[in-house]
């Protein structure tokens, strides 16, 4: 199964994203352990692209792909802000201040709990692949 | 709003807070708001129940490090109980929250905090 929805550069608009990638992955049949960190992992990656992402104000839209296939999930998150790879992003030291780190703990958590995962700077849009297998 | 945030009193100058649902993005900014309210009280020992949190993301990790940090610079301490396994393996994958203030169950939280209690009244002696 492979769906796709958007939503808009607001913190406001991420619940119903995560809701319905919650709600597809259950109706799938995917393991409640698995759906919560897939939950987890669309959180990080698109708070962050919502918080830092954007150095103007005006309205962007984010792209979520989610595909289901035999023993994986794929997660796509194409968006049209700065270029940022958060694959490559370094670990936060206890010296950065706590809101930036906070960012840098979702980055954190992305990464480890991704089996596999993939970035691209494809035209002006951020593409992030995003794999986790279905043991 | 998927949090439910239940205040409870125990011990004295303590203060539980029993959380229900997620600690998240969403979220967190009402738990903040909550603990913004404790802290102006002359709360010693916050007690976070996490018993009822079936997920926590960065955001959530964020409160609990500041409200750590808080009751720390005013002598006082932030505490965890009851994490479920997926909380957990949050705890253990980024290093924001102080292990030593984590405690498994109401016991191993309870015999840390008689021991506490009885530091303080030894001292007070």
């Amino acid at each position: 199964m492979r769906a796709t929805r958007t939503l808009g550069n607001a913190l406001a608009e991420l619940p119903p994203i995560l809701d319905w990638l919650e709600a597809a992955l259950e109706t799938a049949g995917v393991a409640a352990a698995i759906v919560g960190e897939l939950r987890l992992i669309a959180e990080e990656g698109l708070s962050n692209v919502i918080r830092h992402g954007y150095a103007d104000s005006s309205r962007h839209s984010i792209e979520v792909v989610l595909e289901i296939d035999e023993g994986e999930i794929l997660l796509v998150l194409r968006d049209d802000g700065r270029p940022f790879n958060p694959l490559a992003a370094p670990a936060r030291n206890s010296h950065t201040p706590i809101a930036e780190r906070a960012g840098g703990w979702g980055i954190q958590l992305l990464q480890s709990l991704v089996d596999r995962a993939d970035y691209q700077r494809e035209g002006n849009a951020n593409v992030l692949r995003l794999v986790k297998r279905l043991e | 709003m998927s949090l439910k945030i239940q205040l409870q009193q125990g011990r004295p100058f303590t203060q539980t807070l029993a959380l229900v649902g997620r600690l998240d993005t969403e979220t967190a900014p009402s738990l903040d708001a909550e603990l913004e309210r404790v802290l102006t009280t002359q709360v010693k020992v916050i007690v976070f129940d996490l018993s009822g949190v079936n997920y926590i993301s960065s955001a959530g990790l964020a409160t609990l490090f500041r409200a750590q940090k808080a009751m720390k610079a005013r002598s006082g301490e932030a505490l965890l109980v009851n994490p479920q396994p997926q909380v957990q393996k949050v705890f253990d994958i980024v290093k924001a929250v102080d292990v030593r203030a984590v405690f498994r169950d109401v016991a191993e939280l309870d015999e840390y905090l008689d021991e506490m209690q009885r530091r303080v009244t030894r001292d007070s002696e």
